[in-house]
């Protein structure tokens, strides 16, 4: 288990070593310097006011340097400054963090409701009519696209059904009723591809484990199937479900930016995309660094679960 | 490869059969888009303002008047065409650089180091990321896609010739002094292509579900060129007056994602023996 561990963790320090040469190197890759873009007119105009300014933002050192020193802010949570607001990156990000949080964290839990219960139901139901129709469920909920649900969603509920939650923005700690009316389509919403995933797991690993011989020596033991089903063989069943509901939070982790240009929810994604259009780098850069070692580490810490989970792994 | 059995068995399900064949009448209209849409994809007319779906306009018209329909027809060709070339990309530079992947143990974990990093991105927000360099537009979406989807190309490609570098014709194949490049390109390439298909089926309805998301975001496809995602982008500030606007094209993703999927499953199960359906 330690040399896994600390396998996994030379890896995952490599990795995100790559990711940020990656996301320092984005902004360098923009089509025509930074600077002629942001000032536009100006730099056409004069050469000594685009010199200046790449002097102010250190773009006139050698990449390297600019590296080194972007990289010894990152590792002391200095990610910049907004070009447009002139605040700290990391507390813009802090800030807009709750409302993308929570959202995650519903999504997760609705689709883990739904999904394991009905991916169980289709194993036990295999070759059924109703195992049939969880199935076809599943790969509709795959399809459907987010921006595209929330769309039908908000039809449906706000403009046919006269169903309003309020236009201004309710924090969950003041207003929690009306925070959680506003979220519910959202989340309803995140969560649609992720319950379909689970459903589809947890059915394939519920029949894996429905036809192993400790299920089938319970089984003889003349146990009822109820609790053959549901404490022999959905409890070693979900082991799988788990990493993948892990691996799963982090694909929300992107869903997310989508989802709150649907609902205009004030979070992480909407600060990323209004970046994007007003092309503040620092903040995209900042918002996607930190995104992205999110997503790495949650995939470490559903390995390290699923090896915690798994005798089998444990002992190795 | 795939033995004909497996195919016929999975043409016997009428999901498959019809998932293809509504692939190949999006296709279809795609293709023949002049002949089959109505009316001009771009042709405004201020009389017929966000008309609901009649008889003139099955699928009712936009703000500028334009046919709806029209506008999803000719879409095909953005989307599914954005789709495929990205794809397209992605298997070729991800399948070549699986298949250099098997030459010695140095490349492959090079190779595997740089993958990683890709991966270590939600695969939207990657897309999101790359958009935001290059700026909005066709080029933009194509590579955004094939971006994210090359390391997945990557890792199918590489994990099948490990496997197969395993079996008896490759040593044998070695063993008459064939080159390590020789037996990847003339022996072990023909024998991963099943993967690599059902990979590629699987990876076309994710292109169209990022394709219609950068372009429903504002950062893909720019108007008046129509995407799916760009019509549904157009349509969303007038969802309560116009909402055919928002919802068709909205259908026309849903199913040939669900198509791509439906075909990708029976593929899968047709062609690779290990996820047979209990």
């Amino acid at each position: 288990m330690s040399a896994y561990l600390a396998r996994r963790l030379v890896a995952t320090a490599l990795t995100l070593a790559g990711v940020s040469v990656l996301v320092f190197g984005m902004v360098r890759l923009v089509p025509g310097t930074v600077v002629e873009q942001l000032l536009g007119q100006a730099a056409i105009a004069s050469p000594e006011v685009v010199a200046s300014f790449r002097a102010y933002f250190g773009l006139d050192r050698p990449v390297h340097v600019q590296y080194a020193q972007w990289l010894a802010g990152v590792l002391r949570g200095d990610l910049g400054v907004s070009w447009l607001s002139g605040r700290p990156v990391v507390g813009l990000f802090v800030e807009r963090l709750p409302v993308s949080a929570e959202l995650a964290v519903l999504a997760v839990g609705w689709s883990l409701l739904l999904g394991i219960p009905l991916g169980t139901g289709a194993a036990v139901w295999r070759g059924g009519a109703r195992d049939a129709a969880i199935r076809v469920g599943a790969t509709l909920g795959l399809s459907l696209p987010a921006f595209w649900q929330g769309t039908v969603l908000i039809l449906l509920f706000s403009i046919y059904l006269g169903w309003m939650p309020s236009l201004s923005w309710a924090p969950l700690a003041q207003r929690p009723l009306e925070n959680l009316t506003m979220m519910a389509l959202p989340a309803l919403t995140l969560g649609t591809a992720t319950a379909a995933m689970i459903t589809r797991m947890s059915r394939s690993s519920m029949l894996d484990v429905l036809g192993r011989e400790y299920v089938r020596t319970a089984r003889a033991k003349g146990l009822p199937e109820s609790r053959v089903t549901f404490h022999h063989a959905l409890r070693n069943a979900l082991i799988p479900v788990v990493t993948v509901a892990g691996v799963q939070l982090g694909y929300i982790v992107g869903g997310i930016v989508v989802v709150e240009d649907v609902f205009t929810l004030p979070g992480v994604g909407r600060l990323l995309l209004d970046a994007i259009f007003q092309r503040d780098y620092p903040v995209v850069q900042g918002v996607i660094l930190i995104l992205g070692a999110l997503f790495m580490l949650l995939n470490l810490a559903v390995d390290l679960l699923y090896a915690a989970l798994d005798p089998r792994l444990r002992r190795g | 490869m795939a033995e004909p059995a497996s195919i016929r068995r999975a043409a016997r399900s009428p999901l498959f059969v019809g998932a293809c064949l509504v692939l190949g009448a999006i296709v279809l209209a795609g293709v023949f888009a002049d002949a089959v849409a109505p009316y001009s994809p771009t042709s405004v007319g201020a009389a017929q303002m966000f008309a609901p779906p009649s008889g003139g306009h099955w699928l009712g018209t936009d703000r500028f008047g334009r046919d709806v329909l029209s506008r999803i027809v000719h879409g095909v060709r953005v989307s599914l065409g954005i789709a495929g070339a990205s794809i397209l990309a992605a298997l070729v530079v991800g399948g070549v650089l699986g298949l250099l992947a098997g030459v010695g143990r140095g490349v492959d974990q090079l190779l595997g180091r740089v993958m990683d990093v890709f991966f270590a991105f939600p695969p939207i927000l990657l897309a999101i990321a790359v958009a935001a360099v290059l700026g909005a537009g066709v080029g933009t979406a194509i590579t955004a896609i094939a971006v994210v989807y090359g390391p997945f190309f990557f890792r199918v490609v590489r994990g099948s010739v490990l496997v197969e570098s395993a079996q008896a014709y490759v040593e044998a194949a070695e063993a008459l002094g064939a080159g390590r490049l020789v037996v990847l390109v003339r022996h072990i390439l023909p024998n991963i292509v099943s993967p690599v298909v059902v990979q590629t089926a699987v990876c076309l309805s994710y292109a169209i579900l990022i394709e219609s998301a950068l372009s429903y975001l504002g950062i893909g496809v720019q108007p008046p060129l129509p995407s799916w995602g760009t019509i549904l982008n157009e349509g969303k500030e007038f969802l309560a007056l116009a909402p055919w606007v928002s919802l068709f094209p909205g259908g026309a993703i849903v199913l040939a994602v669900l198509a791509f999927n439906i075909v990708g499953d029976g593929l899968r199960d047709a062609l690779d023996p290990r996820t047979e359906v209990r």
